[in-house]
């Protein structure tokens, strides 16, 4: 059996921890740019020489193991916790070659705790244009620590790294810092009441407890130590920072050399444009407009190919399969019309995961944030709220879950409550399809009015998220202020493989995630649509050789379809909400999508792919594709169902619906009440059926 | 293909999709991570 070690990678935000653990382990994980981006910890498999095996653990990043917030903490319980399967057997400290002097607080901690610490410097290979020199023997000795100098980038060093993780039983677990030196009486007390503990351990464990009030204490039982008070405390841990960073100057000193002159630094130049207060969003609208422009650009192409080939697919399965009948229809129209309306979307999902990939990779998503921060605070946010805001683009899921690291309560509970309004992925195959329906195809200055909307309901969600942190931030009162630091990391060129592998996460995750459901409720659907009770379904071809006159075979058929349709399971729960829905401008047929997307948005569009490929494309007759079918949809009096008045207003319902199970069950388990996600839901449909409403009755 | 042999599979395929949409009511998930849990929101 082979041997494995236990690996924890531990580090600052933005020193390139992620990326190191891509190296190591080779699993696939998102590398982004701005901090609070590690939320859980992420685990792969390393293999070494001689058959061993590494467990890799990447842990949240954390500044220090002063920890203040939830994600932070993580990283101390584990190191406290001997008897944690995770305990790691040694600990990488991965830190960045430009801000040595702040990573190496958090690994003078860690290195505290007796744990055998490898010191990564990473990004080596902007050494030289920084104007950086390092003497590693030196750093080494007086470290009592093994240096791997690694650029991921150029994926250096990485093989060294190896190699120490392999040999770490030679590493000392000297410690950087007498601990006694904080405060000479109170930490002999301390070692005096426990002899056989670990100074250090205590320390930490008792400042944890001050700082959250639940630490499991599982090796350490401190309760009878008669400590000081919180602020006391407090004041001992600033004086151990103290401490450090003069232990960290003394040896940065004669270990590192800085010349500036020899640095052509192009950073600050670039600093000083994007996060200008004017130039800076001027630049920003312009990212988002060539965005926006390009997926509808590039898309288009294999999305109209995606179309074409299903369609035909459906066709050539009617056609071929053997005998026809019932399960002929539910492999065409069912399963494939439900494929058909996941997979159509691929493309412009991955051109938008490409460009956010590529803004978070190359640093600029910092810059936006604190740009954008200047906005925030005048609407009640914390700096903070806007990492979870930003990634509440890709699923209000995680966005959710990474607000975390906000401390103070009430601004954490407004970023919760305002993250659905936020444009997630899910939205994007509603928004397409519509936006293709009314939207006509020209172009203002070179830009179509297609992106323009798909920008404008980005910009939308934004502003409702911001208004509504605003008006919630003046009925929720708290007395506490917060202050909003975030990292500025290096420009850099995007990683390729990072990149590429976003996007094929996110794709893959839309399509065999996502998907399965939608494909599920398709075939659901499809069901519903094809049986119904009474007489009405059983004998359509009667009811409507008496009603109609003499038609067309094609024709008559047609009609026996729709008139099935509308008496099927499903046409009578759409018939049934139509009344609430007919001021939207909404059939019973889109109503059927409302509610089918009420668990998950994205299946709107698989629903009314289903709904709309019953009944039509009869044998002999051309196909037709998703689009077209939703575009020829006509009410009974022959006006079109999808006109810009009905589209803009399901536009907006969309944007503003809180149409997603997950994150409403994800908001009670963070909020930890039933109250607050009952209160969102309540809340954001009011705003999305009036926003509707109004925009319907006023364009129709 | 008679009748009742397709309609046989269609209940067969329909019984699949309504077990996989309630997979988490029918059994228990042995799930302890923060992700969701329903596989469709990306987040696991």
């Amino acid at each position: 059996m082979s041997k494995q070690l236990n690996v924890a990678l531990i580090g600052n935000p933005n020193t390139g921890k992620t990326s190191v653990f891509n190296a190591l382990t080779g699993l696939n994980q998102k590398v982004g740019n701005y901090p609070g981006i590690t939320v859980d910890k992420k685990q792969g498999i390393c293999k070494l020489s001689r058959g061993v095996k590494a467990h890799v653990l990447d842990l949240p990043g954390t500044y220090s193991l002063n920890a203040s917030s939830l994600d932070e903490n993580v990283v101390i319980e584990l190191l406290l916790n001997k008897n944690d399967k995770d305990y790691p057997d040694v600990a990488i400290i991965v830190s960045d070659v430009e801000n040595l002097k702040r990573n190496l607080l958090l690994f003078t901690q860690i290195k505290d705790l007796k744990i055998p610490t490898i010191l990564v410097i990473n990004m080596s290979d902007l050494m030289r244009r920084k104007g950086i020199s390092l003497d590693i023997e030196l750093l080494e000795a007086k470290l009592h620590t093994k240096i791997a100098l690694v650029s991921t980038r150029k994926n250096r060093g990485i093989d060294e790294l190896k190699q120490l993780i392999e040999t770490y039983k030679t590493i000392s677990t000297e410690p950087c810092l007498d601990t006694t030196l904080i405060d000479a009486d109170y930490f002999q007390s301390l070692q005096k009441a426990f002899p056989n503990q670990d100074v250090y351990k205590l320390w930490l464990v008792i400042t944890q407890d001050a700082n959250f009030g639940k630490i499991t204490r599982q090796e350490l039982d401190i309760s009878k130590f008669k400590t000081k008070s919180n602020h006391e405390l407090k004041r001992l841990q600033q004086k151990e920072a103290i401490k450090r960073y003069q232990f960290i100057n003394t040896i940065l000193k004669e270990g590192q050399t800085i010349d500036r002159s020899k640095a052509t630094d192009l950073r600050s130049k670039l600093d000083r444009l994007l996060i200008h207060k004017v130039w800076g969003y001027v630049i920003f609208f312009i990212v988002l407009l060539s965005i926006f422009q390009a997926i509808y650009d590039w898309a288009t192409v294999p999305m109209d190919l995606i179309d074409t080939t299903f369609a035909s697919l459906a066709e050539w399965v009617k056609n071929t399969f053997p005998g026809g009948g019932m399960v002929t229809d539910l492999v065409a129209e069912g399963i494939v019309s439900g494929i058909g309306g996941i997979v159509i979307f691929i493309p412009q999902i991955a051109f938008l995961f490409l460009f956010i990939s590529v803004l978070e990779e190359s640093g600029y998503m910092s810059r936006v944030v604190f740009l954008m921060d200047r906005v925030m605070r005048r609407f009640g946010l914390s700096g903070k709220s806007l990492v979870p805001l930003i990634s509440g683009t890709a699923c209000a899921i995680p966005a959710v879950m990474a607000t975390r690291n906000i401390e103070n309560w009430k601004e954490r509970l407004i970023t919760i409550l305002v993250i659905p309004f936020t444009t997630c992925s899910a939205r994007l195959p509603v928004y397409l399809i519509i936006i293709a329906l009314v939207i006509p195809e020209g172009t203002i200055i070179g830009l179509s009015y297609q992106a323009l909307t798909l920008m404008a309901l980005y910009l939308i969600g934004f502003g409702m998220a911001i208004l509504s942190a605003y008006i919630l931030d003046r009925i929720l009162k708290t007395k506490h202020k917060t202050f909003f630091v975030v990292e500025m990391p290096n420009y850099k060129l995007p990683l390729l493989k990072n990149v590429i592998i976003t996007v094929i996460e996110k794709t893959r995750t839309f399509v065999f995630e996502a998907g399965k459901i939608i494909l599920a409720i398709s075939v659901i659907l499809w069901v519903l649509a094809s049986y119904g009770p009474g007489d009405k379904f059983n004998n359509a071809e009667a009811y409507v050789k008496a009603t109609s006159a003499s038609q067309t075979t094609y024709e008559r058929s047609d009609q026996v379809a729709a008139y099935k349709l509308e008496h099927s399971y499903i046409g009578l729960v759409g018939k049934a909400i139509e009344p609430l829905i007919r001021p939207l401008g909404y059939d019973w047929k889109v109503g059927i999508g409302l509610v089918a997307s009420f668990a998950a948005r994205e299946v709107f569009v698989g629903t009314l792919a289903t709904i709309y490929s019953v009944g039509s494309a009869n044998e002999g007759e051309n196909i037709d594709t998703i689009k077209t079918k939703m575009a020829n949809e006509t009410y009974a009096d022959g006006t079109k169902v999808f006109t810009l008045a009905s589209g803009i207003s399901l536009l907006l319902f969309y944007a503003f619906a809180m149409q997603c199970m997950s994150t409403l069950a994800i908001v009670k388990r963070e909020t930890k009440s039933w109250k607050w996600p009952i209160l969102q839901l309540i809340g954001m449909t009011a705003i999305a059926y009036i926003c509707a409403l109004i925009a319907f009755q006023f364009l129709k | 293909m008679n009748d009742l042999f397709q309609t046989v599979i269609i209940v067969f395929v329909l019984i699949l999709a309504l077990a996989f949409l309630f997979r988490k009511q029918l059994w228990k998930s042995k799930k302890t991570d923060d992700s969701c849990g329903n596989g469709s929101c990306g987040c696991d």
